[in-house]
């Protein structure tokens, strides 16, 4: 469903993303992690047609991305951290213009369902401007989902959002891969990878340093503690030291301020 | 305040010396990048050109440059700025909020407000932060103003100008804690509207009932009666009176010696000082409204900075400009959403009103009695005011209609998953100015022909045999016209994102005025380059569609193959903005 062949991405001698290959299954689910920097948002706009790859090949459902754009995009869905919606649309008429774009002749019929799901019927004809952000994602999630995607993208997908959002968006994201889309989520909540993901790809530097189950990758790099969670995990391999020492906290605690006692 | 206004004051110095070595620092680095080289060299060359050139030729021949005015001249002119400055005051109480403010920066709210300074050192804080813009103001007004003068006008003019200004913000600010005051004691709203239009009323009736009484109200029975009767009235009975408080403000403006200036100058500053009492002795809360003002005046900068205008208002729902179709052409849904944007004018509803309206001014013209009548002057004169708009909307409204990529730059990444080949996406994007400046255009020049029936025309011209086909050729060509400006600043959104709207927070400057004459010249460059095979190719075909059509009608017959070119023109053009859109980098800073 997604097959990534060597993506390389540069910004003139800076390579964010090297050499990156992995495929994902339909009703898969691929979280991507990495510490800041690492290349996860640049892999999913590569992937989703935003920016050009520098080298390497991509396939959506079938579709070259780079021979055969059009017919790529028209199978997946992408949803930004930050809901990017028009200000001067309602929520409505986001839907009737992403219809037209997609060319979905049931919209009317799909987003009347697609509202009633996202409990977004009450608020069809208001601007984004009125809506609270877990309502503005909803939108996107609307929006996104009118067309049916086969491939579904997430960056930081619960970002800004309320524990009720943050479990809807949970159910939908779980929906989709059970409904047979392929979908790749990238987040810095590891417990959420390791929830929600049957597969973790960890990039570092814009490479790839560790693809399988959570399994497989405690295997690989906490071979020695049979107890280690995904983010102990996380921190051997961002911290390269190969154990599972957290790194000093950013806010070193201050000095005393009173002396030491004094024997008397 | 004596405790708390040096650390303040202090803390100004830092922030206003720290800013200006910054923002130079700034602007001088980014000129090593082309774009703002360019617009630096353009800009500067403008300026010197045609401000500075003049203004150091002119001082160095000549000790007293274009001061020329006769004393009778001066003193309408001071009459006049004297009334415009009482109806400025009149404004600023009717329109002004019920809460006392001051602006400032959002970053100046954040800081200072929670900080351990007192109201008063506050109330400086913002009086002193506003001089380098006042006496900015008051050297660039006198640059544009004032090219011809000698070196003291430029001085009394420069200080008279630095004068008004910070009187007017020292009202401005004493206005609005009075009209708190007001506010507080019941008088909010319409309650104090109603006062201040009294008091103006009152001024008024004052210098109406001189005028009846006085017996000044004789019919007036030609201009230079009319001219006696203004003198006597700004001269004698309440009306100098009234003024004269506005007029000592202005009056340094028109001293020709520096002895009168300064004699000049004497009433002016003692207005400035009362005006410096009334706002510091008046002790009213302004932190909350103030932090609101921030907060908008920060938007605005925002919008501005933009270039979307749009924003400074709230969005509201809109009506769909037509109905969208879930299935059809695709970019005919952005030309839908782009239209949305525009605004409520672009529904079909409104241009059926604008038909009525035209076909209603066109029965006026042509079943009005007489030839020479006012009406009939009143009507030729809109229809030559409505050709000049639409002349001019073929530069300019390019610049006021902006629904296009121009606007769309934040949403890229959104536009770039879309499921469309590039071309249609770009076509999607430049439809809505097109169909915006096309159909404002066609409503002009409707106007225009309306009102041209019955037109006198100069010697044995007559406009009859070729009002229709003229109209009729203009209205097939501008579509083409149109799709052709609108390429260009689309172009420079895909290749120069950063030319386009990205100056915020940046600041604009003499480059960013390089870049815009520049971007000027481009556009008309472009367009007539574009226009010039279609012109050829329209005459070529108008010279043999004459012989049988007659010269009229052969113009529009001439207008088909022209409209032919220049969609060709558009069609490439849009090819290669296709070609950009699939190389532009969302992630490029």
């Amino acid at each position: 469903m997604i097959e990534v062949e060597d993506l390389t991405k540069l910004y003139g001698d800076f390579a964010a993303v090297t050499a990156l290959s992995f495929r994902v299954q339909p009703g898969e689910l691929l979280g991507l992690v990495g510490p800041n920097g690492a290349g996860k948002t640049t892999t999913l706009r590569s992937l989703s047609g935003i920016i050009p790859a520098t080298r390497g090949r991509i396939r959506i459902a079938g579709h070259d991305l780079a021979t055969d754009p059009v017919g790529a995009k028209r199978e997946l869905a992408f949803f930004s951290d930050e809901p990017r919606l028009f200000d001067y649309l309602t929520v409505r008429q986001h839907l009737d213009f992403t219809a037209r774009l997609y060319q979905v002749p049931d919209a009317p019929a799909r987003y009347a369902r697609l509202l009633d799901e996202l409990e977004l019927t009450a608020k069809a004809d208001q601007l984004p401007g009125d809506l609270s952000r877990g309502m503005k994602q909803k939108v996107q999630i609307a929006c996104g989902l009118l067309h049916s995607p086969k491939v579904v993208f997430f960056d930081e997908p619960l970002t800004g959002l309320d524990p009720l959002a943050i479990r809807r968006m949970k159910d939908t994201i779980r929906r989709l891969a059970a409904e047979g889309a392929a979908v790749v989520l990238s987040s810095h909540l590891l417990h959420l990878v390791e929830e929600l993901c049957t597969r973790i790809l960890i990039l570092k530097n814009g490479s790839k340093v560790a693809h399988g189950t959570v399994a497989e990758i405690r295997s690989q790099f906490a071979a020695d503690d049979a107890g280690a969670d995904l983010e102990e995990v996380f921190i051997r391999i961002a911290t390269g030291t190969g154990t599972s020492v957290p790194p000093p906290p950013l806010i070193q605690p201050p000095p005393p301020i009173l002396p030491p006692p004094t024997a008397p | 305040m004596a405790n708390n206004l040096p650390p303040v004051l202090s803390a100004l110095w830092f922030l206003q010396t720290r800013s200006f070595h910054n923002a130079a620092r700034v602007r001088l680095l980014r000129l090593r990048q082309p774009r703002y080289l360019i617009g630096g060299i353009v800009g500067i060359g403008y300026l010197w050109m045609v401000f500075f050139r003049r203004f150091l030729t002119t001082r160095s021949t000549a000790n007293v440059g274009g001061w020329d005015l006769t004393p009778e001249t001066a003193g309408w002119i001071e009459a006049a700025a004297a009334i415009g400055l009482a109806a400025y005051v009149l404004a600023t109480w009717l329109f002004a909020g019920d809460r006392a403010s001051l602006t400032f920066t959002e970053a100046e709210v954040a800081f200072l407000l929670p900080a351990p300074a007192s109201r008063s050192a506050l109330l400086h804080f913002r009086l002193l932060r506003a001089q380098p813009r006042l006496i900015l103001s008051s050297l660039f007004f006198n640059l544009f103003t004032g090219r011809t003068h000698s070196l003291l006008e430029w001085f009394t003019h420069g200080f008279t100008l630095w004068l008004l200004f910070s009187l007017l913000l020292l009202h401005g600010i004493g206005a609005s804690f009075a009209i708190q005051r007001l506010t507080e004691r019941g008088l909010a709203g319409w309650r104090r509207r109603l006062l201040v239009l009294s008091l103006g009323a009152a001024f008024v009736g004052v210098i109406a009932w001189w005028i009846y009484s006085a017996a000044a109200g004789a019919p007036l029975r030609n201009f230079n009666e009319v001219q006696d009767w203004l003198r006597n009235l700004l001269s004698a009975g309440p009306a100098p009176w009234l003024l004269a408080p506005f007029r000592w403000v202005i009056h340094p403006w028109f001293a020709r010696t520096l002895p009168d200036f300064i004699i000049a100058l004497g009433p002016a500053l003692l207005v400035l000082a009362a005006h410096y009492l009334w706002v510091v002795r008046a002790n009213v809360s302004f932190e909350e409204a103030s932090i609101e003002a921030s907060r908008k005046a920060a938007a605005a900068l925002a919008a501005v900075q933009s270039g979307n205008l749009q924003q400074l208002k709230p969005p509201k729902v809109r009506r769909d400009p037509f109905r969208l179709a879930p299935v059809g052409f695709p970019p005919l849904a952005l030309l839908w959403k782009n239209l949305i944007a525009a605004g409520q004018l672009y529904t079909s509803r409104v241009w059926i009103y604008a038909l009525v309206g035209i076909a209603a001014f066109a029965a006026t013209s042509l079943f009005s009695s007489g030839p020479n009548g006012s009406l009939q002057n009143m009507r030729f004169l809109i229809s030559g005011m409505s050709l000049l708009f639409l002349a001019v909307s073929l530069f300019a409204g390019v610049q006021r209609v902006r629904q296009d990529f121009r606007s769309d730059l934040e949403q890229m990444d959104l536009l770039k998953t879309l499921p469309l080949p590039s071309w249609q996406v770009v076509l999607g994007q430049l439809l809505a100015p097109i169909v915006i400046l096309t159909s404002v255009q066609w409503l002009l020049l409707g106007i225009a022909l309306a009102g041209s029936f019955g037109a006198v025309t100069p010697g044995n011209f007559s406009l009859d045999p070729w009002r229709i086909p003229a109209a009729l050729a203009l209205a097939l060509i501008l579509p083409g016209i149109n799709a052709l400006v609108v390429l260009m600043p689309n172009a420079v959104a895909l290749l120069f994102p950063a030319w386009a709207g990205s100056n915020q927070g940046r600041g604009g400057g003499v480059e960013v005025m390089g870049q815009r004459l520049v971007f000027g010249v481009g556009l008309i460059l472009t367009l007539l380059i574009g226009l010039f095979p279609a012109t050829l190719v329209g005459g070529a075909v108008w010279f043999i569609a004459q012989l049988v059509l007659g010269p009229a009608w052969a113009v529009p017959v001439a207008a088909v193959p022209a409209l032919t070119i220049l969609l060709t023109e558009s069609a490439a053009g849009i090819w290669g903005l296709a070609k950009a859109f699939e190389r532009y980098d969302v992630t490029a800073p």
